[in-house]
């Protein structure tokens, strides 16, 4: 049951989710590796809309150049430790979520066990390794995730569903490198949007989530794109020859 | 040769493989992960070995990086 404070709050959500719906959010578990731009926008998101409990983890600190993208941080936060700095802006938004706070990097010696205990994980980490070892660590520990990758103003969003829709490295091959360098708000607000949705959706068990197929975009030229993917048989990660 | 790059028409005076019209054009191998003909998937080892036609249809996808 829903209490009348959380029927006044989600009034907007429960016509669409209905009561159902939101109750699942509330026991549904988000685990949210990196409070930067994507991380921003997707944890705002997941707060707002009432996700029960959402972890966090980033070992990094809040720097001013990051105030142009990372919008769950503040001027007044810099030098903070960034899961603590979105934990605030997140129990500010909703404090009738639980916050977990990781104020360290997670690495594939410890995301495995760390994410079986959540029900849905989004990456909103930097750079190739990084996203590998995230889809790696997910297919392994069998926990459906989210990938989201920005640049400039594109972004680029795919979810995966272990052992029954292609991972990254399915998606990708053997990416011999990956574009980076700096990218534009509204980029970053779009992939953790974007993402936000897929785990709305995967917890409450509507709509299509982007499995299968990849979603990119370009805020630049406003031509977007959805790849249609297949899960390699081959793949280290997640093929006959890999964990799952 | 016209085809179409990422929805854009473009023309060369010559038939090229997938691997000199990214060298042509720059794009640097490491950078794009997956490039379409036609909807098919021409992985790295295919490049050199895939020529173009006229009126085909190339979408390249990167690996973006950034959060
Ligand atoms: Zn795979």
């Amino acid at each position: 049951m829903l209490s009348e404070e959380e029927r006044e709050r989600y009034a907007r959500s429960l016509s669409i989710l209905g009561e159902e719906g939101q109750q699942a959010l509330r026991r549904g578990r988000v685990l949210v590796i990196g409070a930067g731009g994507v991380g921003s926008a997707a944890l705002l998101y997941l707060a707002a809309a009432g996700v029960g409990t959402i972890a966090v983890a980033d070992g990094d600190r809040v720097e001013r150049s990051n105030l142009q993208r990372q919008i769950i941080h503040t001027a007044d936060r810099l030098g903070e430790n960034k899961a603590r700095s979105a934990a605030r802006a997140m129990a500010a938004r909703n404090p009738g979520v639980q916050i977990r706070v990781i104020p360290e990097y997670v690495s594939s010696q410890t995301l495995p066990a760390l994410a079986r205990r959540y029900d849905f994980v989004i990456d909103g980490a930097d750079g190739l390794e990084t996203k590998l070892m995230i889809s790696d660590s997910c297919v392994a520990a069998g926990v459906p995730f989210c990938h989201c990758g920005t640049q400039g103003l594109r972004f680029q969003v795919m979810t995966c569903l272990p052992g029954r829709s292609p991972c990254v490295r399915c998606a990708f091959g053997h990416p011999a490198g990956s574009v980076s360098g700096s990218t534009l708000g509204p980029a970053c607000g779009c992939a953790g949007s974007v993402a936000a949705a897929e785990a709305i959706k995967y917890l409450t068990g509507r709509g299509e989530l982007l499995t299968g197929r990849l979603f990119t975009a370009d805020l630049m030229t406003m031509e977007s794109r959805m790849v249609p993917l297949r899960r390699d048989p081959g793949c280290p990660a997640c093929g006959a020859s890999g964990q799952q | 040769m016209e085809i179409t790059v990422d929805g854009e028409r473009k023309t060369y005076p010559r038939p090229l493989t997938v691997q000199e019209w990214m060298d042509l054009e720059q794009v640097r191998n490491q950078e794009v992960a997956i490039i379409h003909v036609n909807d098919r998937d021409i992985p790295p080892d295919r490049r050199k070995s895939t020529l173009l036609q006229e009126g085909d249809r190339l979408q390249l996808l990167y690996f973006l990086g950034d959060s």
